[in-house]
């Protein structure tokens, strides 16, 4: 059984289409990067799987049920199964919080298990932060340190998806890499989805891959197989316009 | 002679000093990097060589573009070096045009302002022979549509595009580019650095490209500074730099790039 | 430099308040007897001369200060409230009636204020305090809701709004505890920088006869009064127009010191 799966699905904002019957499936284990530059409809899908709105036609599924997200019941059951992590770690975390309360809000309003401060106290060292971080307000933090908060505020649910829309093309090359450190690490514990431009983020982070052109599926499958030999004309531009670092010569 | 010779810049913000002492020349074709993250002085060294310096940061120490000192001058007396001497091309491509012109008129500026700094009289017929000639230039297609269009009509690559012709329009012998593609879609980006590539070659341009993007860099330069926290910390030949680098700092960031890069190499 | 405006605004501001306060238990002299000659010059015993009935003036104008203060509080009080909560509203709202609660605020923000105290004195039985209050929030409701309906859609617009959805919070407690503390240091200020309109308005209200009526005279109705005997008692103008002037600046510095304590990014941590 998928944990999260699309089936045919279409979504327009107004009279512009986004979206032109996309199906996809997230299967336990195997992180998911889904491809796509902007006008791809990447950051639609994410929402469709975060239940924060509705396909026209068509059918998202989650945990083994349709998500329905008229009803409060089952939006709470699934805001403890997918959480989210945002691209821009600026203002992704209220401004008037400290991090406990950052952290702790999730806690009280999905009325999860457990006591609110030892769970605060667990997701900040699984974010890699140091415990006096708590009484602290977000701007005493660097992106990559806020980004690292919101990836903790996301671990308090213990869920089973993690879904990030770019979470790192806004940090610094060297704090870019410690985050993909992190999330590589969480990764055996969740299953993520993430929504990225960036070929080698996607190829750090997710063994399964799908490549999203204006709205379609153009290309899906293993990462590694994508990589080796694109099929779609885009993929192959794609991965044709990358840049290289120079290699030592010999 | 040098086409830009910077010797010990300092930059005051308004509370503290923000780059250090940084000294470097560009010689006429030469095209040199400066590389860093948020916050290393980059943008506001290669800001400083133009006097674009924002309200409330002060420059300091000596900048000789085109044998002429930049520093503690009017901005009435640097307007003369921006364009024949120097241009500049912006990170966002869209606040770097005026939303309310149609991208015609935007780049029959510089066209026409050349032309008068070189006593040439320009027609109508003659105007727009020059503006399809340089949308042509930069790749544009269909730029009879393109000349009636607003800013907000096009894409970003292309918005990018018409900053560039525009800036090479002035007829510069220095381009700075600030970040030019970081805005942009990889495939977009991709058709941006080989644009620029090829528009230096043929123009004998020399370049000052600002970027954090180190395979980018690589890309385009011949030579690069790395600078961290307002200094200068190694310089030297893109592909030492970044094959063999020195300075700490500078290892770092060539070992996270790299690293990035093995994903995708690892897998292909 | 800016505490120091803060700080002038605060005295300001502070003397006004504490001569309110004191006129609830203690005024120089009965406001409504002659204790003096008529239009005396100011002296030891009456600061500010008398006017034309003989009775001290200086205790009318302290009078003022109170009145000047209940209906600037009670405007602000009304108008943030009214317009904090319809800004949310329209904020939140379909697009349909967000259009129309926004062309409803423009037409109403277009509209005189002293026109609309006149509809409502003439709706109610006579000008009174409450009469003014009402006219003068109502007036300052509309320009606070067009401004927190912008800051709300600012404020929505934001990750952490959607990471509160994904939080499991609903509207409500979305909007107590992200929205308004986020709005809050700029509407605080935007309403502060209202009273201080309201306190002219009023002033203009009670000149032209619709704001309190005697003996609870307040400053534009003593400026209105004193306005004939101009040559032979210019202190019966200067006082009152002093006082109000020292009232609405001590206001403006407050709200301007207000807003740069209370700007998140150098605000204390």
């Amino acid at each position: 059984m998928s944990l999260i799966s699309l089936k045919d699905v279409q979504f327009s904002y107004g009279d512009t289409p986004i979206l032109h019957g996309v199906s996809l499936a997230l299967e336990q284990g195997e992180s998911l990067g889904i491809l796509g530059e902007s006008g791809s409809g990447k950051s639609t899908i994410l929402r469709l799987m975060l239940g924060l709105t509705r396909p026209d036609t068509g059918v998202v599924e989650a945990d083994g049920s349709v998500l329905d997200t008229r009803s409060r019941a089952r939006m709470q059951a699934h805001r403890r199964f997918v959480q989210p992590v945002f691209q821009d770690p600026y203002t992704s975390l209220d401004p008037r919080m400290k991090v406990r309360r950052i952290l702790t809000e999730p806690h009280a309003a999905l009325d999860l298990p457990g006591d609110a401060e030892a769970e605060a106290a667990r997701v900040l060292e699984a974010g890699g932060l140091p415990a006096d971080s708590l009484d602290r307000y977000p701007r005493a933090f660097s992106g990559g340190q806020r980004q690292r908060i919101a990836i903790a505020r996301a671990l308090i649910a213990r869920p089973r998806v993690l879904l990030a829309d770019e979470p790192v093309s806004a940090l610094d090359l060297a704090t870019k890499v410690r985050v993909i450190e992190l999330l590589t690490e969480l990764s055996r514990e969740l299953t993520l989805v993430l929504v990225s431009h960036d070929i080698a983020i996607v190829a750090a982070l997710c063994p399964r891959m799908i490549v999203l052109q204006q709205g379609r599926v153009v290309e899906a499958g293993k990462t590694a197989a994508i990589l080796r030999a694109p099929q779609h004309p885009y993929t192959q531009r794609l991965l044709a316009s990358l840049q290289h670092m120079p290699m030592e010569s010999p | 002679m040098s086409l830009l010779e910077v010797n010990n810049l300092r930059v005051h913000g308004p509370a503290r000093e923000l780059v250090h002492g940084i000294s470097f020349s560009v010689e006429p074709g030469e095209r040199l990097g400066l590389v860093g993250e948020s916050g290393s002085g980059k943008s506001l060294t290669a800001m400083s060589t133009v006097g674009l310096l924002a309200h409330g940061l002060r420059a300091e120490g000596s900048v000789l573009l085109g044998g002429h000192q930049v520093i503690g001058q009017s901005d009435r007396a640097l307007v003369p070096l921006r364009g024949p001497v120097a241009a500049v091309v912006f990170q966002d491509p869209r606040s770097a045009l005026d939303p309310l012109m149609r991208l015609g008129d935007q780049l029959a500026h510089p066209i026409r302002r050349r032309a008068k700094r070189e006593g040439r009289s320009m027609s109508g017929p003659q105007l727009r022979a020059e503006q399809l000639r340089w949308l042509d230039r930069v790749s544009i297609a269909d730029p009879e549509r393109i000349l009636t269009s607003w800013p907000h009509e096009v894409s970003g690559g292309q918005r990018q595009r018409i900053a560039i012709a525009m800036a090479l329009a002035c007829g510069p012998r220095l381009l700075i580019a600030d970040e030019p593609t970081t805005a942009l879609d990889v495939t977009t980006q991709a058709e941006v650095l080989d644009l620029l590539d090829t528009l230096a070659r043929d123009e004998g341009l020399a370049l000052l490209f600002i970027s954090h993007d180190l395979p980018v860099v690589a890309r385009i330069t011949d030579r690069v500074i790395v600078m961290q926290h307002g200094r200068a910390v190694e310089e030297g030949p893109v592909r030492q730099v970044f094959t063999r680098p020195r300075d700490t700092y500078t290892q770092g960031l060539v070992a996270a790039a790299q690293q990035l890069e093995a994903a995708v190499r690892g897998m292909q | 430099m800016k505490k120091t405006t803060l700080w002038i605004g605060a005295i300001l501001v502070g003397i006004n308040v504490v001569i309110a306060l004191l006129t609830l238990v203690w005024l120089p002299y009965d406001p409504t007897a002659m204790s003096g000659g008529r239009l005396a010059a100011p002296s030891w015993a009456h600061w500010a001369g008398t006017d034309r009935l003989g009775r001290d003036y200086f205790t009318q104008v302290m009078i003022g200060a109170r009145i000047a203060l209940t209906v600037g509080v009670g405007a602000a009080l009304l108008g943030g409230l009214i317009g904090t909560t319809l800004g949310v509203l329209a904020a939140f709202a379909q697009r349909g009636f967000d259009d129309a609660l926004a062309a409803t605020l423009d037409i109403l923000i277009a509209f005189p204020t002293l026109l609309l105290a006149m509809l409502v004195v003439a709706a109610s039985d006579g000008a009174s305090l409450g009469t003014a209050i009402l006219a003068i929030g109502i007036a300052m409701s509309a320009i606070i809701a067009r401004l927190v309906r912008i800051l709300t859609k600012r404020v929505l617009a934001q990750d952490y709004i959607t990471a509160a959805r994904c939080s499991g919070l609903g509207w409500g407690r979305i909007v107590l505890v992200h929205v308004l503390p986020n709005i809050a240091p700029t509407v605080l200020v935007a309403i502060a920088l209202q009273f201080g309109l309201a306190v002219i308005a009023e002033a203009s209200l009670s000149y032209l006869g619709l704001g309190a009526p005697p003996p609870n005279a307040s400053w534009g109705q003593l400026l209105q009064s004193a306005q004939s005997t101009v040559f032979n008692a210019p202190i019966g103008v200067i006082a009152p127009g002093l006082a109000l002037m020292a009232l609405v600046l001590g206001i403006n510095f407050l709200a301007d010191g207000l807003r740069d304590l209370l700007d998140p990014e150098r605000g204390a941590a």
